[in-house]
């Protein structure tokens, strides 16, 4: 019997002092910065803004921060600075480059300081534009929906700055109405829970260069993909490659609205390449073609 | 001088040796089986009372004692369930009596059975070892259909992540560090219906034997934990079968004599067309086609008295599809394929040899089509190796086991989206393991066991030295202290989700991508305090490093380099389990307590975000619990009437709790804002604690003369508390709303079973 007093207390004693104590900690504000730098068009403007409490109702106009200094300086290949542009708020919490004439350039470095008069926080982050590239495929002025005859992207090859070349692909439809829904999507928003403004501007996600053939000229072909397809009629279909900063973020948002390995209640942070405070500096490198998704079994 | 004591030392030593040898010796060695099945009892207890020495059959139900003065003794057999066996044995000098001993079942008794011997209810309990029987495994009340798994879950030490998954989270592990081997096979994903249930029929199984933890030197490969089943031989008496009914499968086995052996067979298969026939009619997105089954088979083969072969099978799938919305459906097949070869030999009274091919498949092949573009996977993992065991017992203090396992490890997966090419991949790895350990016995009370195992796996070229030591001082006949201490490695992971096993995909070790190894220590104390019942208790310390597994944030793995599919990072877990049994009588069940605590870290992640350059920081896994308790209760309410019932608790597990949130409404695509959080910790909030109530009653009766049946009617979560899985937030709301998803309601299940 005495060893069995001697075990319990000894077990009593180990749960006492093995006790971790691993506490939820509380709300901090931080300051969100958000700026996306497209190759070949003006600077681009800066949105400022602090977070809030996860519980509240989140309204820009209430949370957005003025006052801010804030330069963009293009960077050459040693980072050493090659020219400075300063920015004016132009609402609250919405500032532009006062240069409206000088367009980011595909395949070089910027930097964004940012600074207040009241507050103590120094926001700093850098892009590299990707490289400008070209859709070169011959494109039709129509496609049959779902037929044998597929939309084929033909890009230009451009080095990356990171290991590979990240896209996006997008539909934007100039027909929106729900008539012009394509089947799945029309399911989607007549029987399920989804608004169709949600595919005025529908999203491939993010994919890796690898997944393309290279052609012996090295070009970069690209079946663009049905499902890409939400709406009938004409369609701007825009590719789209993307900085490392910004496939950070995006890839982190949707994993942390579920899904992946991760089980269900257990949220990371995005992933912010932002010093001083949380959000995006990205840029990207765009170009589009126009056609027309007719319907199975109808002359186009 | 020196030349002279040489000499006399050297005669010396030959003296003792030749003395030794010069001594009459006997053994006794044989199998001990089921008198009416003729299954092999796997750790059976055989002693020599007048001596006080004994062992326990190995995994084959064999046994030797050697190294015996000869005389006159009685041979006394014990074994749980089963009446103890005695039979005077005289031993001549130098003489090797084969005994097979077939033990009779102990029936059905509303009395205490009667505890006699010193040797009885001595299982081998050794450190971190729990055997689950059979009969616990049909009698509690199941979650719709019993289940292997969901029993161990029941277990001190042992977690389940949800109500839908039978994963097995063993000592903070997660389940792919726990080696699952079914005949000495293994098996890489042993479930059905999504994680539902284990892939193991209990109609088809004999024994269940968890390693917890601190397991010997003749296991390797996992960090954690092993997990042994071993299927019937099959009667080898008489032909018998079962039939079983249930809401969501029925089974039905056989099993019988052959000539000079016996074989088993039995079938497993999902019965829900009937139900989802139903709904189709009323209901949207019901399955066009759900179903799952599984096959296991046995057969034994007595070539000689001392040579006997077996060959098993095991084969199960699932398959699905799904329709989801108009023109979009799922379908997924999934499933395991294993097949084991073996042959026991007894050499000799001292040496006992097993030899095992094995082969090993899983395959998993999702499908996706959505609006005319195809998702499509190609999974197969195929194992094949030999292995062998040596046991030599040269006397009665030591017993030397060795062996080797060897083999070759393909894993194989393709991917297509929209009928192209993305990824093909193929990974051979060819691994081998050697292992030597001793049982020694220095004094009556003492045993140790020093063990190695070397470890060898092509993928990366890695060869790692696993030492393992254990110890057990036994103060009195009711007592057994044990310590442990070994360094574990393991050169696959597994990518999984918790709530949702029909994807799981493993990967290896390969340059750069080290083999995750760790270090345990146990400390535990095995008492009888009252005849009749068991109390234990023990503490671990468990390290995990060098974790590999898929990074969460890789997302499109197209073009990335091996390497940079994952994240590396540290973890660690300790604890303390008590488990208290009674055994005997009309009440019989078990209170298992843990208190346990396990983190883990990789960089980059659980970072302080609003610090620069800032560290990754331990946090909790989703299905870290401090506290968890089961009390698992049968009684025998009259000889037809039986009721048992299982009460859970534990506390919360952990989740994130997330403190800010903001927007993205310029990323560059997409019509909607990007909302997100931010987060403080990782998984620092608790949610509420989880209890549940379970019961079952079952009736034993007679089928029309043609042989015993049985009404079994079960409740789950008898008072439908609705515990929580997981909060879900709404970003569609503003602000955003947060709902619980919740794990099974009151659940009633209805079965009948015949054995014929």
């Amino acid at each position: 019997m005495r060893i069995h007093v001697t075990i319990s207390a000894l077990l009593v004693l180990f749960i006492m002092s093995a006790c971790d104590v691993y506490e939820q900690d509380e709300y901090q504000e931080l300051v969100v910065l958000e700026a996306y730098a497209i190759a070949g068009r003006p600077l681009p403007d800066v949105r400022l803004s602090t977070t809030i409490p996860a519980t509240e109702e989140y309204i820009f106009s209430e949370v957005a921060l003025s006052d801010a200094t804030i330069i963009i300086t293009q960077l050459d290949g040693s980072g050493q600075s090659l020219a400075d542009f300063t920015y004016s708020q132009q609402t609250n919490g919405i500032y532009r480059a006062i240069d409206q004439s000088t367009l980011v350039e595909p395949g070089n470095r910027y930097r964004i300081n940012v600074q207040f008069e009241n507050r103590q926080e120094v926001l700093s982050a850098e892009t590299v534009v990707p490289q400008q590239f070209q859709i070169l495929s011959d494109v039709e002025d129509s496609y049959v929906y779902q037929s044998e005859n597929q939309l084929e992207i033909l890009l230009t090859a451009t080095e990356s700055n990171a290991e590979q070349n990240i896209y996006v692909f997008n539909t934007l439809t100039q027909e929106p109405n729900i008539d012009n829904l394509t089947p799945f999507y029309r399911d989607a928003v007549v029987n399920g829970d989804s608004d169709i403004e949600e595919f005025f501007n529908n999203s491939s996600g993010l994919i890796n260069e690898g997944n393309f053939e290279i052609n012996d000229d090295q070009n970069i072909l690209l079946r663009f993909p049905w499902i890409g397809v939400a709406f009938y009629g004409e369609n701007a279909v825009v590719t789209t490659s993307v900085d490392s900063n910004l496939a950070d973020l995006a890839l982190s948002e949707e994993l942390q609205l579920g899904g992946s390995t991760l089980p269900p209640g257990e949220i990371p942070n995005l992933i912010y390449n932002v010093e001083g405070g949380i959000g995006v500096f990205g840029s990207i490198a765009t170009d589009t073609l126009l056609t027309r998704f007719v319907r199975p079994n109808t002359e186009s | 001088m020196k030349r002279v004591a040489l000499l006399i030392l050297h005669i010396a030593i030959i003296g003792w040796v030749t003395s030794v040898h010069a001594q009459s010796s006997s053994s006794i060695n044989g199998y001990i089986t089921d008198s009416e099945t003729g299954e092999t009892l796997i750790s059976a207890n055989i002693a020599l009372l007048e001596i006080n020495r004994g062992t326990s059959t190995n995994t084959s139900g064999y046994y030797s004692i050697t190294n015996i003065t000869p005389g006159t003794y009685t041979l006394v057999a014990s074994y749980i369930g089963y009446r103890q066996f005695e039979q005077e044995v005289e031993l001549t000098g130098d003489e090797t009596q084969r005994i097979d001993i077939e033990m009779i079942p102990a029936g059905v008794e509303l009395e205490a059975l009667v505890v006699e011997s010193q040797a009885e209810r001595e299982e081998q309990r050794n450190i971190g070892t729990t055997q689950i029987s059979t009969e616990l495994i049909k009698n509690l009340p199941p979650v719709i259909e019993p289940d292997v798994f969901r029993s161990v879950q029941l277990l001190p030490g042992v977690k389940a992540a949800n109500d839908f998954s039978s994963g097995l989270y063993v000592r903070g592990g997660s389940p792919d560090q726990t080696l699952i081997l079914l005949d000495e096979t293994t098996v890489y994903n042993p479930s059905h219906f999504f994680g539902f249930f284990s892939t193991f029929n209990p109609d088809a199984v004999k024994d269940v034997r968890l390693y917890k933890g601190g397991y010997p030197a003749s296991y390797g490969g996992r960090l954690g934990s092993v997990l042994t089943v071993f299927n019937k031989d099959g009667n080898r008496n008489e032909t018998r079968g079962s039939v079983s009914l249930g809401l969501l499968a029925s089974r039905i086995s056989a099993e019988g004599p052959t000539g000079s052996g016996s074989w088993m067979l039995a079938f497993r298969r999902s019965t829900l067309e009937p139900v989802l026939a139903v709904l189709r009619g009323t209901t949207d997105n019901v399955p066009d086609s759900f179903y799952f089954y599984d096959i296991n088979g046995k057969l034994n083969f007595d070539a000689t008295d001392n040579d006997r072969l077996s060959l098993a099978f095991y084969t199960g799938t699932d398959k699905v599809l799904f329709p989801f919305g108009e023109d979009a459906s799922i379908g997924l097949n999934y499933g395991n394929r294993t097949i084991s070869g073996q042959w026991r030999k007894i050499l000799s009274d001292k040496l006992f040899l097993k030899t095992t091919a094995t082969g090993s498949r899983y395959f998993n092949n999702p499908e996706f089509s959505i609006a005319g573009t195809q998702f499509e996977r190609t999974n197969n993992v195929y194992d094949f190796s030999l292995k062998s065991d040596l046991q030599y017992t040269p006397n009665e203090k030591h017993t030397i086991s060795t062996g080797f396992w060897a083999g070759n490890l393909i894993l194989r997966f393709n991917d297509s989206f929209d009928n192209q090419e993305t990824s093909a991949n193929r990974i051979q790895s060819r691994y081998a393991s050697f292992y030597l350990q001793d049982e020694w016995k220095p004094a009556n009370r003492w045993i140790l066991n020093g063990g190695v195992r070397l470890n060898r796996f092509s993928e990366g070229d890695y060869l790692r030295l696993a030492p393992r030591l254990s110890a057990e001082f036994r103060p009195n006949s009711k007592i057994r202290l044990q310590a442990a201490y070994g360094r574990y490695y393991q050169f696959l992971t597994l990518i999984t989700n918790e709530a949702f096993s029909g994807f799981d995909l493993w990967l290896t070790t390969d340059e750069g991508v080290p083999p995750a190894y760790g270090d345990q220590f146990v400390l535990g104390a095995k008492t009888i305090p009252f005849e009749g019942y068991g109390l234990d208790i023990e503490f671990y310390y468990r390290t995990m490093r060098d974790l590999f597994e898929l990074d969460p944030f890789t997302g499109d793995a197209a073009g990335l380099d091996y390497r940079d599919l994952f994240r590396f990072g540290d973890g660690f877990a300790y604890g303390a389990e008590l488990f208290f049994e009674k055994q005997v009588g009309r009440l019989t069940g078990f209170v298992g307590y843990t208190f346990g605590v396990t983190r883990r870290k990789f960089p980059g992640f659980n970072t302080d975000i609003t610090m620069s350059n800032p560290e990754a920081r331990f946090y909790p896994p989703k299905y870290d619990r401090l506290h968890d308790a089961n009390i698992v209760l049968n009684y025998r309410l009259s000889q037809r009437w039986s009721t048992s019932a299982v009460f859970s608790y534990g506390t919360g597990q952990a989740y994130t709790e997330p403190l800010g949130r903001t927007e993205f409404p310029g990323v560059p695509w997409g019509n909607m804002d990007r909302e997100s959080f931010t987060i403080g910790r990782l998984n620092a909030s608790r949610l509420p604690s989880y209890h549940r109530m379970d019961v079952a009653f079952s009736r034993a009766g007679n089928f029309f003369g043609l042989g015993e049946a049985e009404w079994s009617f079960q409740i789950i979560n008898i008072y439908s508390r609705r515990n929580t899985w997981f909060y879900n937030y709404d970003f569609d709301e503003n602000p955003v709303e947060r709902t619980e998803v919740t794990l099974l309601p009151i659940l009633p299940s209805l079965s009948y079973t015949v054995n014929f």
